[in-house]
């Protein structure tokens, strides 16, 4: 396993998709870029973030731990959990 | 002519499919949904999640204010929108239709699912420009564009607002829609500005109008008193802007082939009217075709004064008279 792959999600994937749903380059999206502060999202593009995930990975987020869609590592670990993992 | 309900025009933004030219611009071209490209146009970021009608709201709004003298100098809150749509938002309706019907709510995007009410169209456009005086959504078909005009007027009049946005946007129809054929895509937005009597106009100003707009029961027209009705309200309209039912200018009607329009023809007179223009399936083309009037008018037509009027089969009319100067007189 790489260091940006749990085998469940790979963060390369994540950071394409997270750049596909926000409309800009992947490389804007760094590991600890806050969505909020450094990538402008607003509330409604945080439920589209969640919305896409959420059919993507097929999994449910409740609404408690959408606080933790703020940067790709933190998805990342949020999803990984989601998924029965080891973040 | 007095001053009342005379508004100068500022600046002018077209976006349509048959191009950006007021003068050749049009709505009605049938086009590939890769005519507009969101990101060369208005960048990303989340501009591609807007209903396309507010997408072309933008991108005629930036184009119309782009020379525009003095537009800094307005309060935010002094600046207003009135914003004409029929079908701004029938795509994105019908699409979510689908989503309801044939999947569930949750799978409805959250970032499009405002645009439910089709009033939110402006909504980006008022984000963008700093417009904070109001803003209005006009729903009339086919005159609401030139019912943005009418209302932006009024609004500089009552000094609500020191420059509005008087705009017209379409989407293209669903492909189930009765009228796809005569759809429209694009927009117009007009960049309005109060003339006080005696006071020179704006800086930059390409030319003003005056608007009115109306509603007569479509049912009027299948009795010749009715007709006769019909046609007393549209010359109440030409008189209104004008000062004079039969204005010695040229008359271009914009409408379809209803009975409506026919009394209007009637009233007005076929040897007086200059040019009929087939409506489309929006509110765009009366817009576009001020827009024309007012940037590029036929040089061998007088003094490039002009009547507009619009009449639809449901019973909405308009008139705008144009006068494409560079400083026109309130008096």
């Amino acid at each position: 396993m790489t260091e940006n792959s749990t085998g469940l999600v790979d963060k390369e994937d994540l950071r394409e998709t997270l750049a596909e749903i926000l409309d800009i380059d992947s490389e804007e999206i760094t590991d600890d870029a806050n969505f909020v502060d450094d990538l402008g999202v607003d509330s409604l593009m945080a439920l589209e973030i969640t919305v896409r995930l959420e059919k993507k990975y097929g999994v449910r987020m409740q609404e408690n731990e959408l606080v933790e869609v703020t940067s790709l590592n933190k998805t990342c670990r949020l999803l990984t959990e989601k998924l029965g993992g080891q973040p | 002519m007095n001053s009342a309900g005379w508004v100068a025009v500022t600046g002018v933004g077209v976006v349509t499919p048959g191009g950006d030219d007021p003068s050749t611009a049009r709505p009605g071209d049938p086009a590939p949904s890769s005519w507009f490209d969101t990101s060369s146009r208005l960048g990303r970021r989340g501009y591609r999640y807007l209903p396309p009608a507010a997408q072309y709201l933008l991108a005629a709004a930036r184009r119309a204010v782009e020379d525009v003298v003095g537009l800094a100098d307005v309060p935010a809150a002094r600046r207003a929108a009135a914003v004409g749509s029929n079908n701004g938002a029938a795509t994105l309706l019908a699409g979510m239709d689908h989503t309801l019907i044939e999947q569930d709510v949750e799978q409805l995007s959250p970032a499009t699912a405002p645009f439910f009410a089709v009033n939110v169209l402006a909504s980006r456009l008022c984000a963008e420009h700093g417009l904070k005086g109001f803003s209005l959504t006009l729903t009339s078909p086919l005159v609401a564009g030139l019912e943005a005009v009418e209302v932006g007027g009024r609004a500089l009049a009552a000094g609500r607002a020191d420059m509005v946005l008087a705009a017209a946007t379409e989407d293209r129809l669903s492909d189930d829609a009765p009228r796809v054929g005569q759809s429209e895509q694009g927009a117009v937005v007009l960049v309005l500005r109060q003339v006080a009597a005696g006071r020179a106009a704006p800086p930059g100003t390409v030319g003003g109008c005056r608007v009115r707009t109306a509603f007569v029961p479509p049912g009027l027209v299948h009795d010749p008193a009715g007709a006769r009705q019909v046609g007393r309200r549209i010359t109440a309209l030409i008189r209104a802007v004008t000062g004079t039912e039969r204005p010695d200018l040229p008359v271009h009607l914009v409408t379809d082939e209803s009975a409506v329009a026919g009394a209007v023809m009637t009233a007005l007179g076929p040897d007086s009217v200059s040019s009929v223009q087939p409506s489309g399936a929006g509110c765009v083309t009366p817009l576009l075709r001020l827009a024309r009037e007012l940037c590029d008018p036929p040089r061998d037509d007088g003094d490039g004064r002009s009547l507009l009027v619009a009449a639809d089969e449901g019973g909405n009319l308009a008139a705008a008279y144009v006068r494409p100067v560079r400083t026109p007189s309130t008096s």
